[in-house]
């Protein structure tokens, strides 16, 4: 009995020890002007022409600008540059910099700065670091020079009307070695410190050009998974946590709102179109039809996102066609019949695997919708989950693959998000070809008049999908949580997390 | 001291195995460091350039060497994905895994040991059902809902800790003891459960030993039977099993270091195997072996005070 009483008494203190802690670990006080974001991915480096995630990307974004940046309507606004002046055969791009931007170890930018910066991130320096992720959208560029103290100008080998989107890359210090552990650059942020798999801390710049932020200090909480952010919101100690589940949003506490926007990517079930039974256009068309993308919505979404038709997003603005929305119904009587045509029917039918990346429970989930439903016109789909990096290998380099479910983000200029369908294009891993496809998306990418560009990129969407290069799902909703004591989230149509819009709730 | 001599050669020995077939293993999975860095967009010339300043491209026994012979001199490299020592990435994430292994070692021998006592002295009497029930319970949760349950009912619903808030010791030693109570009953919860039994079964089978009766007849009482006789044999085997107990948390424990958002060696070594970020998993692997082995040494010893027929095999 004795031994009892110890083991309850010992038990006891414990609890009590920390239940006193409790209360001290409090939460940020509602007047402080520093909020804590939940963000689940590490940073993979602190040099953002090193990072290749989209999940750092966002968070850089705060601390880094380029000569424009996105804006929330799509346009893109000067940022280092004033003035931007595109030469009217696409050729050459001439740009006047602010004056007074300051770097956050206090030097002021120069042209030579950003002469360096673009030079980087084209791969035209003369002693490349390689673990400088080279833009490949920016090797039409054949020269970067300073034309005086405030102007720079960009030559292209080729015309491209484009380039803009891709010139938001960070404008660095020269020749500054320190970039991947005390990154300098000229956000409306500093950087404060960085612990690997625990938090990135930055504070306000109080030399930023543009309108100050509110909040002086913010702290990217690094979370282990999803559900551990989760409980945190719970608990109050993470302030606005950008990627919800739908099962998350329901359950949120009165202490946060629901912010819905869109999440700028195409998630598809791509298809290897040299897979022999894809190299047929019906049988790829037949799996559109199969597809009941609004019951996918409703299961892995709560309905909300939005669908689409072809390799596009919405928020493209005037560039998104969209007609292809409802191009394909849901048939699935048609689908049987087309499958059958090209020769599968219920003693010799359709399957092929599909490898889905494990990492995306997002992804996995729709996989599982779309086995069911594809079961339903008789077609066996296999599902195997692979680790990332092997996706990366296997499927998306490799393209040792048969069907597979990813969304794919993209710059802010519409022939980023075709480019991958030309047949020679490095990222094609859908395999698609088409000498029509390739002859018009060179004239749109060349094209100067914005008529013109519009009704090409129409057209390039609407053969993807007529060739249904792939089957088109949906631009997927982000569900972001923020504390109620703050307003003022603003969506991108960019994968972006922008801190200095946030205000307090008045 | 001949056994000694035995012993550090077998360690030395396992290391080098330990590190060779995790480089075995990376040449088996698919993709590399280079590959996951630099992403998508990347063409097959820039991977190659990175290939070619990581080294991956030097062959196989070469890098193993000179990784041998670095890691003599105490330099286990760089992180591919942090860009910083391997040593400094490991020291700031050892406090938390350490924390974790001895509060949770402690909770474990702290719970389990009066309770396997207690329970294997009670044998054949009434209760021993329902407490047989829940050592099975507590063996059957997997860490990682035990974790998730904690968080909901101390952290969410009570109040009790506040989910995400670590601090260092070194900082606030009893917050920390607070914060880590419920990552170290997450982890201590299943092997008491294991412990208990171990003890019980451990002592019943000695309790009906010949020395046991012979102990009794010349008039020892229960209680010095158990304390001064049965005990110490019954330990031995518990003792073996707890070693091995603390080499697996003291490697980090993966799955609570996740539930509980801990930035400890596991959750490190997760990540790392997800970047291809061969030198901080070799380096982690290289703990891990090193932690096993010492702690059998250990646990040697200890079974050697505890039962002296063993030091003379």
């Amino acid at each position: 009995m004795k031994k009892h009483a110890v083991l309850v008494a010992l038990l006891l203190s414990l609890t009590a020890l920390c239940a006193c802690n409790g209360g001290k670990t409090g939460k940020n006080g509602s007047d402080s002007r520093s909020a804590v974001v939940g963000i689940t991915q590490d940073l993979d480096s602190l040099d953002p022409h090193k990072a290749v995630a989209a999940g750092t990307d966002e968070v850089l974004f705060n601390v880094f600008e380029g000569l424009v940046k996105p804006s929330v309507d799509g346009t893109l606004v000067p940022a280092v540059a004033e003035d931007v002046e595109i030469a009217p055969d696409g050729m050459s791009y001439t740009f006047t910099l602010r004056e007074g931007v300051k770097f956050h170890n206090g030097a002021d930018v120069t042209a030579e700065d950003v002469v360096y910066s673009i030079k980087r991130c084209a791969g035209l320096l003369s002693d490349p670091d390689p673990e400088v992720k080279v833009s490949s959208a920016l090797s039409v560029i054949s020269a970067v020079e300073k034309k005086n103290a405030g102007t720079v100008v960009i030559t292209l080998k080729e015309a491209n009307t484009e380039l803009l989107g891709f010139l938001t890359v960070a404008i660095i210090p020269e020749n500054y070695t320190e970039q991947s552990t005390k990154p300098v650059g000229t956000g409306p942020y500093r950087f404060v410190s960085y612990e690997p798999l625990t938090s990135f801390v930055v504070e306000r710049f109080p030399e930023y050009y543009g309108e100050t932020p509110y909040l002086e200090k913010v702290t990217f909480k690094i979370c282990a998974s999803n559900d551990a952010a989760f409980m945190e919101l719970l608990a109050g100690t993470i302030d606005i946590f950008p990627y919800l589940t739908e099962e998350q949003a329901s359950q949120l506490t009165d202490e946060y709102k629901l912010e819905v926007g869109a999440s700028n990517l195409v998630q598809a079930m791509f298809l290897n179109n040299e897979f022999a039974p894809f190299t047929k256009p019906e049988v790829r068309q037949a799996l559109c039809m199969a597809v009941d993308k609004q019951e996918i919505l409703n299961i892995v979404a709560g309905g909300k996102g939005n669908i689409i038709g072809s390799n596009m997003f919405p928020n493209f603005g005037v560039y998104y066609n969209k007609d292809m929305e409802t191009y394909y119904t849901y048939q699935p009587e048609k689908a049987k019949e087309l499958l059958a045509k090209a020769g599968y029917n219920e003693s010799n039918p359709l399957t092929f695997t599909m490898k889905v990346p494990s990492n995306y429970d997002f992804h996995v989930a729709t996989a599982q919708v779309l086995v069911e439903q594809y079961k339903k016109i008789g077609v066996e789909v296999k599902l195997q989950l692979i680790e990332w990096p092997t996706w990366l290998t296997d499927v998306y380099r490799g393209r040792d693959y048969e069907a597979t479910i990813v969304g794919l983000d993209a710059a802010l200029a519409p022939s980023d998000v075709v480019r991958r369908y030309r047949s020679d294009a490095s990222g094609n891993f859908v395999n698609y070809k088409s000498d029509a496809y390739d002859a018009l998306f060179d004239k749109a990418k060349a094209s100067v008049s914005n008529e013109e560009k519009i009704t090409y990129y129409k057209q390039l969407q609407e053969m993807l999908t007529k060739d249904a290069a792939s089957v088109y799902l949906q631009d997927p909703a982000k569900l972001v949580a923020v504390n109620k004591r703050f307003t003022g989230y603003r969506f991108y149509p960019v994968y972006v997390l922008d801190m200095a819009s946030i205000r307090p709730e008045k | 001291m001949r056994y000694w001599v035995k012993k550090t050669a077998a360690l030395l020995v396992t290391l080098l195995v330990a590190a060779f077939l995790t480089f075995l293993a990376f040449e088996v999975i698919p993709s590399d460091a280079a590959m996951t860095k630099l992403g998508l967009d990347a063409t097959e010339e820039e991977i190659q350039a990175l290939r070619e300043q990581l080294g991956l491209n030097r062959p196989l026994p070469l890098r193993y060497l000179s990784f041998l012979a670095d890691a003599v001199r105490g330099d286990f490299g760089n992180s591919t994905q942090y860009g910083r020592s391997v040593g400094e990435l490991l020291g700031g994430r050892m406090p938390v895994t350490l924390g974790l292994a001895f509060y949770s070692f402690f909770l474990i021998v702290a719970v389990s040991l009066p309770l396997g006592i207690l329970s294997a002295r009670k044998h054949g009497s009434h209760g021993n059902g329902g407490f047989a029930l829940l050592t099975q319970l507590m063996m059957a949760v997997p860490p990682f809902f035990l974790g998730m349950i904690l968080t909901l009912v101390f952290g969410i619903i009570f109040k009790v800790f506040t989910p995400g808030a670590y601090v260092p010791a070194g900082e606030d030693f009893f917050g920390f003891l607070g914060f880590m109570l419920f990552p170290a009953l997450s982890v201590a919860i299943p092997k008491i459960g294991m412990t208990v039994r171990f003890l019980q079964n451990s002592l019943n089978e000695q309790l009906t030993a010949d020395y046991v009766r012979t102990a009794k007849s010349k008039g020892c009482n229960r209680r010095r039977v158990l304390w001064g006789h049965v005990l110490r044999n019954a330990l031995v085997p518990v003792v073996t099993f707890l070693s091995m107990v603390m080499a697996e948390i003291l490697a980090g424990s993966i799955v609570i270091e996740q539930v509980f958002n801990l930035s400890g060696v596991g959750r490190l070594l997760a990540v790392s195997i997800s970047h291809r970020d061969y030198p901080v998993v070799r380096a982690i692997i290289l703990y891990a072996t090193t932690v096993v082995i010492l702690l059998n040494y250990l646990s040697d010893i200890a079974c050697r005070m505890l039962d002296p027929r063993i030091r003379q095999i």
